[in-house]
């Protein structure tokens, strides 16, 4: 007589883990956009324009918060189940965080610092919810 | 030892001293950024620090950092670009090099660069094309 046994060891696993994985990924983002303000308010270490309120960033820092329009401007989009964007509407936001098109501005980069912090901790945050949750 | 100084000799000496870059790139190497007033098409390099790799103790295996090394010119045409970008390529990706007391271990383009935008204030339209290079250099 044929025998089957069904096995669904994975079953609970691979029902949570996607809504755990959506959730984590727009705490991730949300984290990302909190690192990139405290970033900008650090104490930076370029030159003090007479005419901007605080000392501006020297090459390689995040630009300096001046009038707050770049800070208040980044924000989270969620694209799909598996990406959302940190993004910034300000004009001048690539500029910075890329250097100047001509190459005659050092980049201020404040966004690509924060993914790479926030999501080295986001994926051991993840590891561990998962040995944690479903390691026994 | 701080083996980025090493690192960036070698680039130097690397991009310098290739005929068919210099051509392509009369601008000359530029490290952080180019100055006012200078010759396009050029090539800029920018180096990002990333995490050392430690071993037991103080035993420092290598530094790993980021190498963004583009060809920029007064151009809305990645294609003008090319043959620069191709040789800089062609000189890093896949290199190593021993430079006493420091080693590259390897040098590998992990994201292409290839951005066309107008520049602030002018409104001249420039075209940075290249890429990102992963490097791990220690000590030999």
């Amino acid at each position: 007589m044929p025998y089957s046994l069904p096995t669904n060891l994975f079953g609970q696993l691979a029902k949570q883990l996607p809504r755990r994985a959506e959730a984590m990924l727009r705490d991730a983002a949300d984290a990302t956009v909190i690192e990139v303000g405290r970033a900008l308010t650090e104490t930076k270490h370029g030159a003090q324009y007479p005419d901007l309120p605080r000392r501006s960033s020297a090459p390689g820092e995040a630009p300096a918060t001046q009038s707050g329009d770049l800070e208040a401007s980044y924000a989270t989009v969620p694209v799909d189940s598996a990406q959302v964007n940190v993004e910034s509407d300000v004009e001048y936001a690539a500029e910075l965080e890329l250097g100047s098109i001509d190459g005659t501005v050092a980049p201020r980069p404040a966004l690509a610092p924060a993914v790479r912090s926030v999501g080295a901790q986001s994926v051991q945050r993840a590891l561990k919810v998962i040995l944690t949750e479903h390691g026994r | 030892m701080i083996e980025v100084t090493r690192l960036l000799r070698w680039l130097s000496t690397t991009l310098k001293g290739d005929s068919a870059l210099m051509s392509a790139a009369p601008g000359g190497i530029h490290f952080g950024v180019a100055p006012q007033g200078s010759v396009y098409p050029l090539v800029r390099v920018l180096y990002d620090a990333a995490d050392d790799l430690l071993g037991l103790g103080a035993a420092r295996l290598w530094a790993d950092g980021d190498l963004a090394v583009v060809v920029i010119g007064q151009t809305g045409s990645p294609l003008a670009l090319e043959a620069a970008a191709d040789r800089i390529d062609a000189l890093l990706h896949g290199a190593s090099a021993t430079l006493d007391p420091a080693m590259i271990y390897s040098i590998v383009r992990v994201r292409a660069i290839c951005r066309t935008a107008p520049a602030a204030g002018t409104g001249v339209i420039y075209t940075q094309l290249g890429g990102t290079y992963a490097v791990q250099v220690g000590a030999l």
